[in-house]
């Protein structure tokens, strides 16, 4: 068969980042997910162009989602695996290769639900993870269900009704499992988004950072919004950036306020460092 | 030519490091084939403990005993138990300080010997009744007493070997003796 | 012997030390009964060779974490038993899916469900071919002993890194936790993963004639896409029949196509017996003890035992059950192997002797229930 090749003009900066042969890509029109993976190649970008990350040693991963379809796009040693197993996919790589720089880039359903052990598991290890939770608080993929963090009364193609369940909060979550850097972003501000993409991605050990994100299509239309700008409006007008703040002050209220800001930031041994300095030391005979 | 042995008495009588020791000295020191398999309850003390060897110059086809050809039993209650696996005309070792030797069957030929309280007078400590019985095991002629000797050194914790190999030859000296003695059915 | 150490250990430590010696550089396990203790013992042994071992949240985390290493290049495996296998479903379809080498250690034990966690069992033969949805290769081992548990793992990485196929040992209790004195030879033929050539532009699914696309690591340059979706050469998603049945069809034509690497069996006994007697994994030697004790009472007794279940040396099966008065196959389910058998020798009746234990039968039992049902 002949192929058929189809050149495709380099017109953004940062196709250098993306299998732009794939594009354009299945996302829907107003979908937050985009503005997170902008801000995070940005960084990575950065990042590479400052010659302080090597990206051949990136490992993007996503489990099942529509967050986790970007791994299917993204210019890196990428993979798209089984649902809500993108955690300890990441964390055998890691582990087997201490030079890999993985990064999770998943979405809530699949690290907070399906997921959330590994998730909290990870955390408790300090395992050299950066993990992305891009939490636009539904399946979008499946068509707009609950999820784990979808909001006590929001109506979903599940709880038609209403959403009678309490939703994780996620920075008091991961803060009291541990990690080294628990941050929460907004697509609303994608400046500072990227720039908790930049300092997390030059850490070891666990790092979350939970970006509030949108899903006009599945979530939002239930919700009453008759647009992407409108719901784009309601995640800016609801979160709140805050410095100082402990992790168990931090809210996750619709109707008061989502707290967004950095709200651990340590710097102990990865998970990773130290069983290769055990491992080391083992063979060594010194342990 | 394929001999069964079966091993058994009480959690806590050293009955698997002692089967284990009999394995470990026919595989790493002879050129016989060995299986064994182990069956113990969840307790550590006062349970069934039991081990099946298979010794043979061939291939080993099932690994456990079915009809012993040898069995050392080491208290009462499993020697009672066992017994139905062990074919008649078989050598059966007991520890007649635990086990009555005039309730076995009429058809074994037994060598009673009190391994618990050689090893308490003996050595001053009733833990290495097993290994009194292992030496005693050694005149069978089964496993060179050697080898055993080998396998203690280097299986067992290096400040319990001389203990280990005080009671092994303790107890080929007491089966000799034994052996010698015409009062012996 | 030269480049032989002996050892006498269990399956579980066979199983182990067969794994060192094919390479293993990464183990990830989740305890269960009966395979904890080829976790610890590994756990002592693997780091002082430089291996990382890794114990997960549950086997479901195990298993992927070897996928993962296995995409950084290392040799990796896990091991589990009924519960935990269930658990690895997705996982085995994932490594078939996005052909990752992964080894699996299986130690089957009663079920169904947690049944009773310390007696051997064999009703996990559907299971270790079919557990995952879709339809997928997959190359299944059962040793019938400790000797097999160290060579048949040395195989199974083999196979494994050859094929990019995940590899199951399909063991049980009886022999994880038997002892044997076991020949463990320095000098095993070891397979490894072929590579791309460095700066060579890589598709990771393109095959050759061999049916196996090279193998890149993370960290090598080559932009690897996993994709766990159904894709085309490049790992892009292509929801197409055209593509669905290339890729199937490549995919288990792998195993199909190689099945002389693949396969093995034994067989015992005289020629021309009364039975073939069929059996595998632990049952195999109670089948062995029994045509020994048939031979006394004049019955002949022939014993085929397959040591790769999936796929059955389907051949070699069809010749010897040609031979014998009767084909008998004895198991401890209620007819898994069974159905196999029947399928490969289609041209006679096949018997079947279900035993049911908690412990292995003796062969004086197994003798007497087969001289119930062949009359020789």
């Amino acid at each position: 068969m002949e192929a058929i090749q189809v050149s495709v003009p380099r017109i953004h900066p940062l196709d250098d980042y993306l299998r732009t042969d794939r594009l354009p890509h299945t996302l829907c029109p107003g979908c937050g997910i985009g503005i997170a993976l902008n801000a995070f190649l940005r960084a990575v970008s950065e990042l590479v162009g400052e010659g302080r990350l090597d990206r051949k040693n990136v490992l993007f991963v996503g489990g099942i989602g529509c967050t986790a379809r970007t791994s299917m796009y993204t210019m890196f040693d990428s993979a798209h695996v089984t649902h809500g197993r993108a955690i300890p996919f990441a964390t055998g790589a890691r582990l087997a290769n201490p030079n890999i720089i993985p990064v999770v880039f998943s979405g809530d359903g699949d690290l907070a639900g399906i997921g959330g052990n590994h998730l909290i598991h990870a955390a408790r290890r300090n395992m050299d993870l950066l993990v992305v939770v891009i939490n636009n608080m539904t399946y979008g993929l499946t068509g707009g269900q609950l999820s784990p963090t979808t909001p006590t009364g929001h109506y979903t193609t599940t709880t038609p009704y209403g959403n009678p369940e309490r939703p994780f909060n996620l920075i008091p979550l991961v803060a009291a499992a541990g990690g080294n850097y628990v941050a929460r972003a907004s697509i609303t501000q994608p400046e500072v988004m990227k720039s908790y993409f930049k300092k997390a991605l030059l850490k070891e050990g666990f790092r979350l950072i939970e970006v509030v994100s949108t899903c006009p299509e599945n979530y939002g239309r239930h919700l009453g919004y008759k647009s992407p700008s409108d719901f784009y409006l309601k995640i800016k007008g609801v979160v709140k950036m805050r410095s100082g703040v402990k992790p168990w002050d931090v809210k996750y209220d619709w109707n008061s306020e989502i707290t967004i800001g950095e709200f651990v930031d340590r710097n102990e041994p990865g998970f990773s460092r130290l069983l290769h300095e055990q491992v080391r030391k083992v063979m060594a005979g010194e342990n | 030519m394929r001999t069964e042995i079966i091993l058994a008495g009480k959690g806590g009588q050293g009955i698997l490091l002692a089967g284990y020791l009999i394995g470990y000295s026919v595989a790493k020191f002879t050129n016989y084939q060995v299986s064994s398999t182990e069956e113990y309850g969840a307790e550590t003390r006062g349970t069934d403990s039991k081990m099946d060897i298979v010794i043979s110059d061939e291939e080993i086809d099932f690994i456990g005993a079915e009809r012993a050809d040898v069995a050392i039993f080491m208290f009462k209650d499993q020697a009672a138990k066992y017994s139905r696996l062990v074919r008649d005309g078989a050598t059966v070792m007991i520890d007649s300080t635990l086990v009555d030797a005039s309730t076995l069957p009429a058809s074994w030929r037994v060598i009673d010997l009190p391994f618990t309280e050689l090893a308490e007078k003996g050595l001053g400590t009733p833990r290495v009744a097993n290994m009194v019985m292992l030496g005693a095991f050694t005149t069978l002629g089964l496993v060179p007493l050697d080898a055993l000797e080998s396998a203690v050194r280097e299986v067992v914790s290096p400040r319990w070997v001389d203990l280990n190999l005080k009671a092994l030859r303790l107890g080929v000296e007491e089966a000799s003796r034994k052996a010698v003695n015409p009062l012996t059915r | 012997m030269r480049g032989v150490s002996v050892g006498y250990l269990t399956g579980n430590q066979a199983v182990a030390e067969g794994a060192m010696a094919a390479g293993l550089k990464f183990y990830a396990g989740y305890p269960i009964t009966p395979a904890s203790d080829l976790f610890e013992y590994l756990s002592e042994k693997l780091p002082k060779r430089g291996g990382i071992v890794y114990q997960g949240e549950d086997e479901i985390a195990s298993i992927v974490a070897a996928i993962g290493a296995s995409w950084s290049g290392a040799k990796a495996m896990t091991a589990t038993s009924g519960p935990g296998f269930s658990l690895m479903a997705e996982s085995i379809g994932l490594a078939a899916m996005t052909e990752t080498p992964v080894v699996v250690a299986v130690n089957m034990r009663t079920g169904p469900s947690t049944g009773i966690a310390t007696t051997p069992g064999q009703g996990d033969v559907m299971q270790s071919r079919w557990l995952s949805h879709g339809h997928y290769p997959v190359v299944v081992y059962a040793p019938t002993g400790v000797q097999d548990s160290f060579d048949l793992t040395i195989k199974a990485f083999n196979v494994a890194e050859a094929l990019r196929v995940p590899a199951i040992i399909l063991s049980d209790a009886a022999i994880a936790h038997g002892r044997e004195k076991v020949m463990m030879r320095s000098d095993v033929p070891v397979v490894s993963r072929k590579k791309p050539t460095p700066g060579s532009k890589y598709l990771p699914y393109e095959a050759g004639d061999d049916l196996v696309p090279p193998m890149a690591a993370f960290g090598e340059g080559f932009n690897v896409l996993v994709e766990s979706l159904q894709h085309d050469e490049r790992g892009y998603y292509v929801p197409t029949s055209h593509a669905f049945e290339k890729l199937v069809t490549r995919l288990n034509r792998k195993v199909d196509d190689n099945r002389k690497m693949i396969v093995e069996s034994r067989v015992y006994g005289e020629e021309n017996a009364d039975v073939l007697l069929v059996a595998f994994g632990s049952y195999a030697r109670v089948a062995r003890g029994a045509a020994r004790r048939a031979r006394e009472e004049g019955f002949r007794v022939r014993v085929f035992v397959p040591i790769s279940i999936w796929p059955l040396d389907e051949e070699g099966l069809r010749r010897e059950a040609s031979r014998a008065g009767s084909v008998v196959v004895m198991e401890n389910n209620l007819g898994q192997l069974y159905r196999e058998v029947q399928r490969v020798v289609r041209d006679r009746d096949v018997g079947f002797l279900p035993l049911l234990k908690v412990e292995l039968p003796t062969p004086t039992e197994a003798l007497r229930s087969l001289r119930g049902m062949v009359r020789a």
